[in-house]
């Protein structure tokens, strides 16, 4: 029996995630969306490329969930968009009743998935998407880290001009503009960064990274990031369906690790088939470990705004 | 490394530069005349390359100076094709589009491959021959390759097998236009014809003619895109890495099957020299008769 991996949000980033699952060939696929014939268009679209790109598996557009039966991994994408001038904790009570309407339904449906949340803002809506599907915690986190690991080492890569996968690197904390990053961990193949960059430079890339979502907005002014945000969420389903157990940077519920209890917050994990296989707890400076604990207070404090709102 | 340039950052556009860098196939421009627009969508491909483990620069700009040495250009839509629009309004629209694009692509890479998925694709393909004087071979219109795709993909499901494993070709024009060549098409070799009966091949006929309206019925905001993206990346790689690929394109006719003068979707062998070959196939009377009204029609707006 082939796995299978449902996608909720048949928006730029869902749809993306889609193509580059398609392209892996090694699950089928469902794109669930309220809107009624995007999800079925998309996934024939992407299915009608089948013969050329080479894959097999069957793609299934859908409005309801009954097809995301059986499912081994899910992606949480759906969600109302970062506009400009928007900051994601503006999105909270709208995305957070999307977010937990859709986690009922993977509950019902699909009450074995892992479930990765790619919503903004992301760290609250991972706490919800854990409260409202009622899983195991080593079975709910967030895709951030990956994508803003991954904006940070092509600015590296770059700069250096080297080939972008082979530039490494480490975030901690919360998505984007919370994110706390560990020059010191960042290598070039192996050789730390901070031999071949200047520290100026460099917090400038950090700078940049922080705001990548923003920069990207601001370009594109009708619309956010998808290619690197659904790179990044396929990278860690296929971390899972394959058992791969990558040490990549997600939004996982801590409970005492870093000194923080109960809050969604960006660390190294170890991504395998039973989702979170590990917590990677780094020896930090007492600098960096303030700012992952401030991160963390920041997260808190939209979960306690959320909790207000409902 | 090639230099690909695309002009028209839709979505078309854009999942086009995503499978060329996907690809490796050379450094590739994103063109709009939005602002900001391909340089964004640039950026979000860029920000992709740690993960994917490409190398691929991927640039966008917002004028036409970014088509200097390209050795490909891509004559996209820069928003997604308007639907229910007259194919009249269409092709004067995109006539004006083309006449001042091409003259730059002459100016700035005079080497360059064209390819035009602006639609009508034969009409402008046969003015971008005959009025702005782009050799015949330099010039490939996307017609018949996301039929093939999709004719491909019908046939598979139709027998529940890997899509990758079955082989088609289509000549003539778009949609209704298509004319399959099923006595040709297979099944890892196995003549289709052997496999299903002719009502079946009928329906995967059908089912292919008007799969671009299904899904934009579907879509409703536009056409669909990542199969025709799709499609044109495997022509890019025919050129740029000189498969010598026979595919079922646009191109211009000067004699083969009686036809002079006129654009047509037909197998040609597509190599670093562009249409290197048209493919002179042996067709049923009917389907030669097809044929020749489908290149009065395709061909009547650029009389």
């Amino acid at each position: 029996m082939r796995q299978k991996v449902t996608v909720v949000g048949g928006g730029n980033v869902g749809a993306t995630t889609i193509l580059y699952l398609a392209e892996k060939n090694i699950a089928d696929l469902v794109m669930v969306d309220v809107v009624d014939g995007l999800p079925q268009g998309k996934s024939a679209d992407i299915s009608q490329a089948a013969a050329l790109r080479g894959y097999s598996v069957t793609l299934t557009g859908s409005n309801d969930y009954e097809p995301i039966h059986g499912s081994d991994v899910v992606v949480v994408t759906a969600g109302l968009p970062r506009k400009p001038g928007m900051s994601r904790s503006d999105l909270l009570g709208l995305n957070a009743k999307i977010v937990g309407s859709v986690a009922r339904q993977i509950k019902t449906y699909a009450p074995g998935a892992i479930v990765i949340v790619v919503s903004n803002p992301l760290d609250v809506m991972c706490a919800v998407a854990l409260k409202e599907t009622g899983f195991d915690s080593r079975h709910v986190f967030g895709m951030a880290g990956v994508l803003d690991t991954a904006r940070f080492r092509y600015f590296i890569a770059e700069a250096l001009d080297v080939l972008p996968s082979d530039v490494s690197a480490i975030v901690l904390g919360g998505h984007g503009d919370a994110m706390v990053p560990l020059p010191r961990y960042t290598t070039v193949s192996g050789v730390p960064v901070t031999e071949l960059i200047a520290p100026a430079t460099l917090d400038a890339m950090v700078e940049r990274a922080r705001k990548g979502g923003g920069e990207i907005v601001s370009l594109l002014k009708t619309g956010s990031a998808f290619y690197a945000p659904a790179a990044s969420a396929v990278q860690m389903v296929e971390a899972i369906l394959q058992d791969n157990k990558r040490v990549l940077p997600c939004s996982v519920l801590l409970n005492g690790q870093y000194g923080i209890h109960d809050v969604f917050i960006g660390v190294p994990v170890k991504l395998g088939q039973g989702g979170i296989e590990q917590i990677f707890e780094l020896k930090l400076t007492d600098k960096e470990l303030a700012a992952l604990q401030q991160s963390a207070e920041d997260v808190k404090a939209d979960m306690d705004a959320l909790a207000k709102l409902v | 490394m090639k230099r690909i340039v695309i002009v028209g950052s839709g979505n078309f556009g854009a999942n086009a530069a995503l499978y060329l860098a996907e690809q490796n196939l050379g450094h590739v421009t994103l063109m709009d005349s939005t602002v900001g627009l391909a340089r964004g969508k640039a950026l979000d491909l860029m920000e992709a390359a740690p993960i994917r483990g490409t190398n691929i620069f991927v640039q966008g700009c917002n004028d036409l100076s970014g088509l200097e040495g390209a050795d490909v250009v891509i004559l996209a839509a820069d928003v997604s094709r308007k639907v229910g629009v007259a194919e009249e309004v269409l092709y004067k629209e995109n006539l004006e589009v083309i006449g001042l694009i091409l003259p730059e692509v002459k100016r700035l890479a005079p080497g360059a491959i064209l390819m035009i998925q602006r639609e009508p694709v034969a009409a402008l393909t046969l003015k971008a021959i005959r009025d702005f004087g782009f050799e015949p071979r330099r010039v490939i219109g996307l017609t018949g390759l996301l039929e093939t795709a999709r004719f491909r993909v019908f046939m598979a499901r139709a027998l529940n097998a890997a899509p990758e494993d079955s082989a088609a070709m289509v000549i003539g024009g778009p949609g209704e236009h298509m004319i399959a060549l099923t006595q040709f098409a297979n099944l890892a070799g196995i003549p289709l014809t052997e496999l299903l009966s002719p009502a079946q091949i009928d329906t995967i006929i059908q089912q292919t003619r008007q799969s671009d309206e299904e899904l934009l019925g579907l879509l409703r905001l536009g056409p669909p895109y990542y199969a025709h993206a799709a499609a044109l990346a495997g022509l890019v790689a025919a050129i740029v890495r000189d498969h010598k690929r026979y595919l079922p394109v646009t191109v211009y006719a000067q004699g083969q099957y009686g036809f002079k003068d006129v654009c047509l979707c037909l197998p040609a062998l597509i190599g670093a020299r562009g249409v290197e070959k048209i493919l002179e196939l042996e067709l049923t009377r009917p389907q030669l008769a097809s044929l020749t009204e489908v290149v009065s029609k395709i061909n009547g707006l650029a009389a």
